[in-house]
């Protein structure tokens, strides 16, 4: 390996990590807001159970989520 | 059409994505290997591995922006109920696949060419698409009503759309430091096999990582929008409740 391509290295590590950290990030960030949105979804539930007063009873959730 | 239910969508993705997802990695780390198997180039030297990301991220960007495309149409024309949910999902894939290739593109550019940036026209062009999903992302967030903001943002999506035959033939139409098209061409690939097979390799991986994180994110917002609406069904519950009862609730 000639002294040119071995001082081009850093540039390869240089690209490969930003790729790591941007694809990992976005992963990372997918795969969080996809459960803070189902805690919250849940949190809902147990509001609208605790409003209904009827806890297990049918609530209008299937009615909410069928006009998405 | 069965997927146009988000219930249907819900219960499919589910079940698929485990899989996609794994399948996924295991093809990265594939990809990966192989980047780094092939050999260095005569003339460039272990930079033409700065390839294996670059030139799929740029590809990506092309098609992610081309899903929001045809995402855009289902939201005006046939009003899809999952369309403007694709679109919205695949917003911050497309603009991080942008990113990775400006990036990329000016890392290996600096050895190669002299410099990180020169305003040509390729370069230019595919940074003018990344502030389009920046854009995008921003008109999301700024009107409030969801149907105004997805048809907005379809309406915009679809004007930038012009964008990309653009980005692909700004390096025939003009006079650019960049190269040529050397895999998507007429006369067929100009790359040896050795680097051939890896590149194509690494754009199925990540072709397959955009693809089960679209579907996760559709998967959130179509969460997101049931929390909204169940929202809105709770309050409405509780602006009936006589004033005493809603002391207690």
């Amino acid at each position: 390996m000639t002294d040119a391509a071995t001082s081009y290295a850093g540039y390869v590590v240089a690209a490969y990590s930003v790729s790591v950290l941007l694809i990992g990030g976005l992963i990372l960030w997918t795969f969080i807001s996809g459960r803070m949105a189902r805690r919250e979804i849940l949190a809902l539930e147990v509001e609208t159970d605790r409003v209904s007063g009827r806890r297990g009873a049918p609530t209008s959730n299937a009615v909410a989520d069928s006009k998405l | 059409m069965g997927l146009a239910n988000p219930a249907v969508f819900m219960r499919w993705s589910g079940r698929v994505l485990p899989y996609v997802s794994l399948a996924s990695a295991a093809c990265l780390m594939l990809a990966l290997w192989m980047a780094f198997q092939a050999p260095a180039d005569y003339q460039q030297g272990e930079t033409v591995r700065i390839m294996f990301v670059h030139v799929p991220a740029a590809w990506l960007a092309l098609f992610v922006y081309s899903i929001m495309a045809a995402s855009a149409l289902g939201t005006l024309v046939w009003r899809h109920p999952l369309a403007d949910v694709s679109q919205r999902a695949a917003a911050p894939i497309g603009m991080v696949f942008t990113l990775l290739c400006l990036i990329t593109g000016s890392i290996w550019g600096k050895p190669m060419w002299g410099t990180w940036w020169v305003w040509d026209a390729r370069l230019t062009s595919v940074l003018v698409l990344f502030l389009m999903y920046c854009g995008i992302l921003a008109l999301w967030r700024a009107v409030e009503d969801p149907l105004k903001a997805a048809r907005a943002v379809a309406v915009l999506t679809l004007v930038g759309f012009i964008n990309v035959p653009i980005i692909k033939f700004s390096v025939d139409w003009w006079n650019t430091l960049h190269q040529p098209a050397s895999v998507l061409r007429m006369d067929g690939p100009a790359l040896h096999p050795a680097m051939l097979w890896p590149l194509l390799a690494m754009a199925g991986a990540l072709s397959l990582v955009a693809i089960s994180l679209h579907m996760a994110a559709m998967r959130t917002e179509i969460l997101r929008r049931r929390l909204r609406a169940r929202q809105i069904v709770l309050l409405d519950r509780l602006s009936r409740l006589d004033p005493s009862e809603r002391v207690t609730a």
